[in-house]
């Protein structure tokens, strides 16, 4: 019964030493609230604007065009100044007062013409690696955009032009049937006549073959060449002697090329500009049940993070806070165990995060309507797991600072440390194997997994981690109880 | 039959790099007594204490209480002592009562009893009325009474009390010893230290401690004889005192004589209680008239300082 007392005390006083400082249990409860309200409220995932001056030469009509794509090319890109002053343009960016200046080169008709791409150079002046692929990536889409609207201008036009192609289609296409009648009637004078014509027309679409490609496919198109068939047919009819059947032949092929080529016009015709564009577009499907936006898949994240912060700065600081005020002295005098001593720590500590952590639920799931998909006791296990682990963490710190400010300092690392390895802005898979070692050892790391699997996901978390943290807790625990021994020993 | 000593210290020598702090000390304490550690601040009484509790292993020698090694004390042998640190080592953000009850749970009392030797303790020091302050708002002398209380909560049977009376007012310095008084009667060891060296008499043995070595070791009385080499009369004289000096010098009775001032005498005689009647009594035949004659309780500073020559000379000549 004495342990159990001992113990007791330790809980009571510990509770009782946060519940009499109003500061510190503000800063407990309201602290993490606000943290967790603060990102839930403040976090708008998409990238800064980045403003632009466009440089191009003055007056030139093609550079003027595409001044003015950019300017349509809208958010993140926002064009403040179009000028054909370089270096006032480079001051601005040197002065920060604009993030990037595009230059379009002069004689962009020309470039074109000659078969080659015509360059914009966009200027930035970043340093954060970051910052510049989002730059690139940026410039990358804005110019992509561009293309695209070129092209389908360009599209459009020639859709526009194709319907003189058709007629001319169609006109050949009756000449033939007048051609097949002139021979039934054995008129081939008349057959002759038409069959001029039909030359002249055939050399006019000669092109249009290539609509009735097909660019997913691997087959080339069937050759075809009206001209060649329209001068074979007229030589063929030039001949008296000439086979009815060969002729018929002839006419056939031609027959079936000009209904194939018409087809494949009248089709490329329906087709959208935008289509031609950007023949593929895609769409991405989650197979998951629940499609968090960014707020809801970071707050479990988020979450974690506080948790484990709290824990460790609360427990860091006990057995060091103990040892400066001298009650350590004390406790070698009294019959008291340091197992007795963590114990108590522990279970204080253990329920005043457990209430915190479950007023920070509820702000997730009432205020920014995160949904608890998993069953709330899988919930209360992973996050029992997470304290234990960060509790254990922050004892095994106590143990070894031999000032407050030794331990605050390794309590920050720890955070520092989490930011970076537990996956909470870079992918775990993205470090080398001996950091990975890092990033298992943080409770953190631990959390954010089983929290969004329980939380996002509806599933029951992850076993083996939720095992692997309880193993750490304990770990660390007996480590810090072997420490605390030694300081109970004293000398 | 002889008692077994509840506290022993045996050549017992304490290091603090190249500091030593208490060299050599050798005492033997039987159960039941108040013992005054004395010394001048950085002496080291707190360093003895310290290792008497367990919190500290000697560099050389041994300790031993209740029969052992403190440093290899289970929780009962704990439980029967009571350590009081001469700093205050108490949450000051808690309030009284909250680290009273702390100590109290730490000392696995039961909660009704607990309730009671919390009452009982605090209305000994003179704190119930202050029970819901926080232990910060108290005065210095007010926290060395509630350090004072939690380390007598569990009624131990041995009580190291360093410093207790530090920070008290004279009529709460003598309260405080009243208690180790009654304490000491109810059969309970006292360990105190004190700087205060008047304290002494309040002890019923005394161990004087100078740079780290036991000077002496004795009852309050034995040791203002031995400082002294015996009892001390004084005589005041308004008359000629050159007659009173002669006379002195002639009796059998009195060993030694110091002239203290223009009329006053201090003779030093084997057992003044014989002595004095007899002294007086011879004055008064010789005719002369004393103002007074009455034995002297020279104070104990002067009784250390003696002490502390004494033993200077005696290690100077070994």
């Amino acid at each position: 019964m004495k342990p159990i007392y001992r113990i007791l005390a330790f809980i009571g006083k510990e509770i009782h030493s946060i519940l009499v400082q109003p500061q510190l249990l503000l800063l407990l409860v309201a602290g993490p609230f606000a943290v967790l309200l603060a990102f839930g409220l403040g976090y708008r995932p998409s990238g800064p604007e980045l403003r632009t001056i466009v440089v191009q030469p003055p007056s030139a009509e093609q550079e003027q065009a595409v001044g003015r794509y950019l300017e349509g090319v809208g958010r993140p890109l926002h064009v403040v100044e179009r000028t054909s002053d370089l270096s006032a343009a480079l001051a601005r960016l040197q002065a920060r007062q604009v993030e990037l200046v595009v230059v379009i080169p002069p004689d962009v008709r020309e470039t074109l013409l000659e078969g080659r791409n015509v360059q914009l150079v966009f200027y930035h002046n970043a340093i954060d690696p970051t910052r510049i692929g989002y730059i690139t990536a940026v410039v990358d889409g804005a110019t992509s955009q561009i293309n695209r609207a070129i092209v389908r201008q360009v599209v459009g036009e020639q859709q526009a032009s194709a319907a003189d192609y058709e007629r001319v289609l169609v006109d050949l296409q009756d000449a033939l049937g007048q051609i097949r009648s002139a021979l039934q009637e054995n008129d081939r004078p008349r057959a002759r006549e038409i069959s001029q014509a039909v030359r002249l027309n055939s050399g006019l679409v000669a092109g249009l073959s290539l609509l009735g490609s097909d660019p997913l496919s691997t087959e080339p198109p069937p050759a075809t060449d009206l001209a060649q068939q329209a001068r074979e047919l007229d030589a063929l009819l030039a001949e008296p002697e000439s086979d009815a059947a060969a002729l018929d032949q002839s006419l056939a092929r031609m027959q079936e090329d000009t209904d194939r080529m018409l087809e494949a016009l009248r089709r490329t015709r329906r087709i959208p500009p935008d289509v031609f564009v950007a023949p593929l577009v895609w769409d991405v499907q989650g197979v998951s049940t629940y499609q968090p936006g960014y707020v809801a898949y970071h707050s479990p994240t988020v979450l974690a993070l506080l948790i484990q912060h709290l824990g460790i700065t609360l427990a860091a600081l006990s057995l060091v806070d103990e040892r400066s005020a001298g009650a350590i002295e004390l406790f070698r005098a009294a019959p008291v165990r340091a197992p007795e001593v963590l114990i108590g720590k522990f279970a204080a500590y253990l329920l005043l995060i457990a209430v915190t952590s479950a007023g920070l639920v509820g702000l997730l799931t009432v205020a920014l309507h995160v949904p608890l998909l998993g069953d709330w006791r899988w919930l209360i296990a992973v996050l029992a797991a997470l304290i234990a682990h960060s509790l254990s963490l922050g004892f095994l710190i106590s143990a070894l600072a031999n000032s407050r400010s030794q331990a605050i300092q390794m309590s920050m690392l720890v955070l520092l440390g989490s930011i970076f390895f537990s996956g909470f802005f870079v992918p775990l898979q993205d470090f080398a194997l001996p950091v990975r070692v890092l990033s298992f050892s943080l409770p953190v790391t631990y959390g954010i997994e089983t929290l969004q699997q329980v939380v996002l996901r509806g599933e029951p978390p992850y076993l083996p981690y939720v095992g692997i943290t309880a193993i750490w807790a304990i770990g660390l625990w007996i480590v810090s109880v072997r420490l605390l021994r030694r300081l109970f020993v004293g000398g | 039959m002889p008692q077994e000593p509840i506290i022993v210290l045996d050549s017992v020598t304490r290091h603090f790099g190249r500091t030593t702090a208490v060299r050599n000390l050798s005492l033997s304490i039987e159960a039941g007594q108040l013992i005054g550690l004395v010394g001048p601040s950085g002496c080291g009484k707190t360093t003895t204490v310290r290792m008497l509790c367990g919190i500290l292993p000697p560099s050389e020698g041994t300790v031993r209480v209740f029969g052992k090694d403190p440093l290899r004390f289970d929780c009962a042998d704990r439980v029967r002592i009571g350590y009081l640190p001469q700093h205050f080592l108490l949450y000051p953000n808690l309030s009284v009562a909250a680290n009273i009850r702390f100590v109290a749970g730490l000392y696995g009392l039961g909660l009704r009893q607990r309730r009671q030797r919390i009452r009982e303790v605090l209305e000994l020091v003179e704190l119930w009325p202050e029970r819901s302050k926080q232990a910060s708002e108290l005065s210095g002398g007010m926290q060395r009474r509630l350090a004072l209380a939690a380390t007598l909560l569990h009624d131990p049977e041995l009580l190291f009390l360093d410093e207790p009376t530090v920070g008290q007012d004279p009529i709460l310095r003598r309260k405080i010893w009243e208690w180790l008084r009654s304490l000491e009667r109810r059969g309970r060891t006292l360990f105190v230290t004190t700087h205060y060296v008047t304290d002494a008499e309040m002890c019923t043995r005394v161990a004087l401690m100078d740079l780290g070595r036991l000077i002496a070791f004795d009852t309050p009385e034995r040791l203002r004889r031995r400082a002294f080499g015996g009892d001390m009369i004084e005589v005041i004289a308004r008359q000629d005192i050159h007659a009173f000096l002669r006379s002195l010098e002639r009796m059998r009775e009195v060993r030694a004589i110091q002239v203290r001032s223009q009329d006053r005498l201090t003779a030093i005689v084997d057992d003044a209680g014989k002595a004095l009647p007899e002294i007086a009594s011879s004055l008064r035949s010789e005719g002369l008239t004393p103002d007074s004659v009455r034995e002297a309780q020279p104070p104990f500073e002067d009784v250390f300082e003696r002490l502390i020559r004494q033993h200077n000379r005696q290690e100077r000549r070994t």
